[in-house]
């Protein structure tokens, strides 16, 4: 089997903070694949070109909520609805390993794809008059100038709370292949049949299921400093315990 | 989806071109089964007239392309992209129209222009199915994408040329026996047009969507509500997939739409029939024309406009109530309730 890379994004560990959307941009702008244009930039209605972007979401009902951060980027469908469609075949995916591209050399312009991608994913660049998308750092993870460890695209390598991760998810073997069958990956939209390539980690709680009936702890001694005392110099002992 | 005014001129202007088209060659067609044959300039105006109208809608579609000097490398993907095929069905129907007017000019045999009309009936056929199945196969959109779309397409482009066509053997003074004949098939298109646009509406009207906000992200809970956006102006997202304006007076533009494409025309055309039939001139062809393009501008118009993408659901502009679900819809009837 080929390969297919993939982004897995661990929606119980991103925190919201944007950086992976910054460096994107910041990174694909002046890569092989940008510029990616601001219109209006220092003016009032500003608008751009993203490849990544991320939205927040509150889920539940008050008291019971969770905020989820939802970072999302091209897929690189493994039957990406927007590939058939383009007239010139400007838009393809990639044999050896799965990355859905843009040939800004053959694009007219003609929104098609982006009328024909589920997530929202493409984005019209006015400036240059093609259809962009996230390239799945193709121009960092092949590039032998890089350090090793920095082969991956731009935006796993600047995600503070190591949400997201990259590698190919046709190897059983795989880091991501791995996440995502031990933390119940999942694809977005499955019944539209695009069959995304990039896999989400839903949230998730640990909870031990203990009988405390069949539970026996030893009376045990515990020491706790607490700030108050900390800061006087004193140390309280306290003795604390379960079913003793 | 926001209306791509580009779009809407080609479907509606090279539309009608190819629905006059129709018309003309099966007149021409009537006309020889009659034995009147048809004045020959009739026919030519015709043909002018719908040349003018496929250029205007392909000039129209062209000139907003952001690199134009690579619109030919638009037929590459034939065999997979509708609107690949489109580009190359368009050019084929105006050069095959010119021939066809060029044979009628020089007058070969009738066979061999009957023969070239069958042909030229087959392309605008496809053309159409063409051109709408752009739209009709992103099911994506829901609202476009249905069998009802390329139906649609291709009957209005049918009534509006149908429409102009007669007007055009209006003013070219073509015999009775055709035009009669050809009045006669616009009744029966406007009435099938009218009949697909209802439905249509009907079915927009009660549709589901199986993507929801908890597809889209994955997660179940049943509530869910967007926070931010992430960004603090409008997107590509935001502006190319919804589209608000005059939101409120669809309803009017609809109806407006339904009285100037189908019932004005079938009223005016009706006069004129019952004018020549009993022996006296029509007149109100070229208003039935005019008319029917203007409801045909509008009709597109909405179209486009009541698109709704599924990423729309990410950023909280996607109709959600107006969605019931139909499994849950048929269980209050007799269909099993899903297990709660
Ligand atoms: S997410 Fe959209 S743009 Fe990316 S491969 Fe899938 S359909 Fe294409
Ligand atoms: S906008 Fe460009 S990439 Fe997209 S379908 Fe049109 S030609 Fe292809
Ligand atoms: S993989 Fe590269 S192009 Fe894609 S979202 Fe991340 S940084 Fe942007």
């Amino acid at each position: 089997m080929t390969q297919q890379f993939a982004l897995v994004i661990d929606l119980n560990t991103c925190v919201g903070c944007h950086a992976c959307g910054a460096i994107c941009k910041s990174w694909n702008t002046s890569g092989q694949f940008g510029p990616l244009t601001d219109h209006n930039p220092y003016g009032k209605d500003v608008t751009g070109v993203w490849f990544n972007r991320i939205q927040t979401y509150e889920v539940g009902e008050y008291p019971n909520v969770e905020v989820v951060h939802f970072p999302k980027s091209c897929m690189h469908c493994v039957d990406a609805p927007c590939v058939p469609v383009c007239p010139t075949n400007a838009t393809y995916k990639r044999e050896e390993d799965g990355i859905v591209l843009v040939n800004y050399n053959d694009c007219i312009g003609c929104k098609y794809c982006s009328w024909a991608c589920p997530y929202g994913c493409r984005e019209f660049d006015h400036y240059d008059g093609v259809m962009k998308k996230c390239t799945l750092c193709v121009d960092r993870i092949y590039d032998e100038t890089l350090p090793e460890e920095e082969r991956i695209p731009a935006c796993v390598l600047a995600c503070p709370a190591k949400a997201r991760s990259f590698g190919d998810i046709n190897d059983p073997e795989s880091d991501v292949s791995r996440a995502i069958r031990d933390k119940m990956g999942h694809k977005l939209m499955p019944e539209t049949g695009a069959n995304p390539a990039n896999h989400y980690l839903p949230r998730r709680k640990t909870h031990v299921a203990l009988d405390l009936d069949q539970v026996t702890v030893k009376k045990q001694k515990a020491i706790i400093v607490t700030r108050k005392s900390a800061k006087e110099g004193e140390t309280l002992i306290e003795d604390f315990g379960i079913g003793g | 989806m926001r209306p791509e005014y580009s779009l809407i001129l080609l479907t509606v202007l090279a539309g009608a071109g190819q629905g006059l088209f129709l018309f003309l060659a099966t007149g021409d067609m009537a006309g020889f089964s009659k034995g009147s044959r048809l004045p020959p300039m009739t026919t030519l105006t015709g043909l002018g007239v719908a040349l003018a109208l496929t250029l205007a809608g392909m000039a129209a579609s062209f000139f907003p392309l952001t690199h134009k000097a690579r619109g030919v490398k638009a037929i590459n993907k034939w065999r997979h992209s509708w609107l690949s095929r489109e580009v190359i069905l368009l050019p084929v129907f105006v050069g095959g129209m010119v021939f066809y007017g060029l044979l009628y000019f020089i007058g070969v045999h009738p066979a061999i222009i009957q023969a070239t009309g069958v042909a030229g009936i087959f392309v605008v056929l496809a053309l159409f199915i063409s051109t709408a199945m752009i739209y009709g196969h992103l099911t994506i959109i829901r609202e476009w994408g249905t069998a009802y779309t390329p139906a649609n397409f291709t009957l209005t482009g049918m009534i509006t040329g149908w429409a102009s066509g007669a007007a055009v053997y209006q003013m070219g003074l073509a015999p009775v026996g055709a035009t009669l004949f050809n009045l006669r098939l616009f009744f029966l298109l406007a009435v099938a047009g009218l009949i697909v646009k209802l439905l249509y509406y009907h079915r927009n009207s009660r549709l589901y969507s199986p993507t929801t906000i908890q597809t889209a992200l994955g997660i179940g809970h049943r509530k869910i509500r967007l926070m931010d956006t992430g960004s603090a102006y409008p997107t590509y997202n935001t502006e190319e997939y919804h589209y608000t304006a005059l939101k409120e007076k669809r309803g009017i533009l609809k109806v407006a739409s339904i009285i100037l494409l189908y019932i004005l025309p079938m009223a005016g055309l009706a006069w004129d029939y019952m004018a020549l039939f009993s022996g006296g001139e029509g007149c109100l062809a070229p208003v039935a024309a005019i008319s029917a393009m203007g409801g045909a501008f509008i009709e597109r118009w909405v179209f486009f406009v009541e698109g709704n993408h599924a990423q729309n659901l990410y950023y909280g502009n996607f109709p959600v109530e107006a969605r019931p679900n139909p499994i849950l819809q048929s269980g209050k009837k007799d269909a099993p309730l899903p297990p709660a």
